[in-house]
């Protein structure tokens, strides 16, 4: 039986939302941004959800933000502790890992954008303490 | 037409050695051996509540259900789901139903099959491969709800003792459920809880609810029709949703709810009473945290005395407002699809005065509460023994 995928669709082919990991490939870390209303969105889209069109632009965020809140998450016994949060970037909310050790996080400390390369090409993105 | 929960069922909750049949042919078999004036034959509607039977690789659970009864006489006929509040969303569209002239009767029937022998099945309600966030295996519920907690606890003084209380009262209260999920520890002391093994800070094991297996049924019947099935009739006074996207991103703030308690003035409003007017309630405890921002947005005391509220003992069976009588989803187990209506089977227990151990002296009104996702979708209901 093929293994049920425990990461987003990323290619051109599943997902119109291909730019976003393209981009985050390249390093940039990108979301949409309406061109009516003009409002900055996360996660990206492809409509927006205020205006119901599909007039998005591709923006640049910043590729620091602060930790608004944390959680240390160990769901099974012996396993290692993996710390979860919301980065604060731009009046965002972004959820994400944050690499960082349990001695070391800690609220409203600065994140950094990590980009992380999976086996089979895809991205996906994590925040830490260094730059 | 005026609706009317006139009959309850339960299937026992917890690791059971069943299937989604099984599950499901118990609870209807508790509600026509406690519905002694119930005949197949009167059955007009069949509205079930699951939240992913796809685990079990299986769909279409209504037609599955009607199969089992042998329903002849059915003219609606459907599944509902919002997760966690998919019992709330059977029941709503029950009552639509029949309010909308469409039917007379209605069985709702909650189930869900959680424990199976391979992981695979556990990894389809865990995925959230639409969610906002790319490591969503790792927490999921836990750590959605342990943000939530580590805001209030910041912005309200809540302490971790008041989110340990809410596990103690609810494990106590289970102990009174003959359905309830069979244990063989149960925390009895704050300590208990906070010795538990740690799941995702501030919360440890006995924070949060269990998955298990379970089903539970309810009668829904037009005003009309009721007095043929019971001498107490339980009125759906009033009911309120709101939701406000699905992604952890689109909170605003994790700690105030502003969305339920939307649509908690909505349910009040529609049944044209008060918060205070409230004697017993049942609500989606599904982790500690959750539990003390209910009460609340739900007006049970003001905002950020949630904590306090259980501290002082108000919330315990023979408090000025008990909560989870039944034992919630913490002492109860979660079975997703059964848990919004064994809540309305509670309620009517308590409103009926058949709640045995449990009872809570004079219940005249009561109020269920169940959310889905992490709180950001939310669904209240709101029963009486009398139309105000
Ligand atoms: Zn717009």
């Amino acid at each position: 039986m093929r293994r049920f995928d425990q990461y987003p669709p990323e290619s051109e082919e599943e997902t119109q939302l291909h730019a976003f990991f393209q981009n985050l490939k390249n390093g940039r870390f990108t979301t949409t941004r309406c061109e009516g209303c003009g409002k900055v969105w996360w996660p990206p889209r492809t409509i927006c959800p205020n205006c119901i069109t599909s007039n998005l632009e591709w923006v640049e965020l910043p590729k620091n933000g602060r930790l608004k809140l944390y959680t240390v998450c160990q769901r099974e016994k012996g396993v290692e502790p993996v710390v979860l949060g919301i980065v604060e970037i731009g009046g965002l909310h972004i959820p994400s890992k944050i690499n960082a050790s349990i001695e070391e996080i800690e609220e409203g400390m600065e994140l950094f954008l990590e980009i992380e390369n999976l086996e089979d090409g895809r991205v996906i993105y994590a925040f830490s303490k260094q730059e | 037409m005026k609706a009317v929960v006139a009959g309850w069922g339960m299937a026992k909750f917890g690791r059971r050695r069943a299937t989604l049949r099984d599950l499901m042919s118990e609870a209807l078999k508790s509600l026509f051996e406690n519905t002694p004036n119930l005949s197949r034959d009167d059955v007009e509607g069949l509205v079930v509540s699951s939240n992913a039977p796809e685990r079990s690789g299986q769909t279409n659970l209504a037609s599955l259900a009607s199969e089992l009864i042998n329903l002849e006489n059915l003219k609606y006929i459907t599944r509902t789901e919002i997760a966690c509040a998919s019992g709330h969303a059977a029941i709503r569209a029950a009552w639509f139903a029949i309010s909308a002239g469409m039917i007379d009767s209605a069985i709702v029937l909650g189930v869900e099959k959680m424990w199976l022998p391979y992981p695979e099945a556990m990894l389809i309600t865990d995925m959230e491969r639409e969610w906002d966030f790319p490591q969503f295996w790792y927490g999921r519920a836990p750590s959605g709800f342990a943000l939530c907690a580590q805001e209030h606890m910041k912005r309200y003084g809540t302490t971790r003792e008041q989110l340990a209380m809410i596990s103690v009262k609810n494990h106590g209260n289970a102990l009174l459920n003959p359905y309830s999920q069979e244990l063989r520890r149960r925390p009895k002391s704050v300590e208990d809880v906070l010795n538990s093994r740690p799941v995702s800070s501030p919360f440890n094991l006995y924070d949060c609810s269990a998955r298990v297996d379970g089903a539970s049924a309810l009668l829904i019947v037009g005003e009309d029709v009721a007095k043929s099935y019971t001498d107490v009739p339980v009125y759906l006074l009033g009911s309120g949703q709101k939701a406000i996207g699905l992604s952890l991103s689109v909170m605003k703030s994790y700690a105030d709810w502003h969305h339920l308690k939307a649509a908690a003035l909505d349910a009040y409003r529609m049944a044209k009473i008060e918060p205070r007017d409230i004697d017993v309630a049942e609500v989606h405890d599904c982790f500690t945290i959750a539990e003390i921002i209910e009460y609340e947005e739900l007006g049970f005391c003001k905002k950020g005395e949630g904590g306090r509220l259980v501290e002082e003992g108000q919330t315990f069976i023979d408090g000025d407002i008990p909560v989870n009588p039944r034992g919630g989803l913490i002492g109860c187990g979660h079975p997703v699809g059964a848990t919004g209506v064994a809540q309305v089977v509670e309620i009517l227990q308590q409103l009926r005065c058949e709640a045995g151990k449990r009872q809570i002296d004079g219940c005249e009104i009561g109020l269920a509460h169940t959310q889905g996702g992490i709180a950001t979708t939310q669904s209240i209901l709101i029963l009486g023994v009398s139309v105000k």
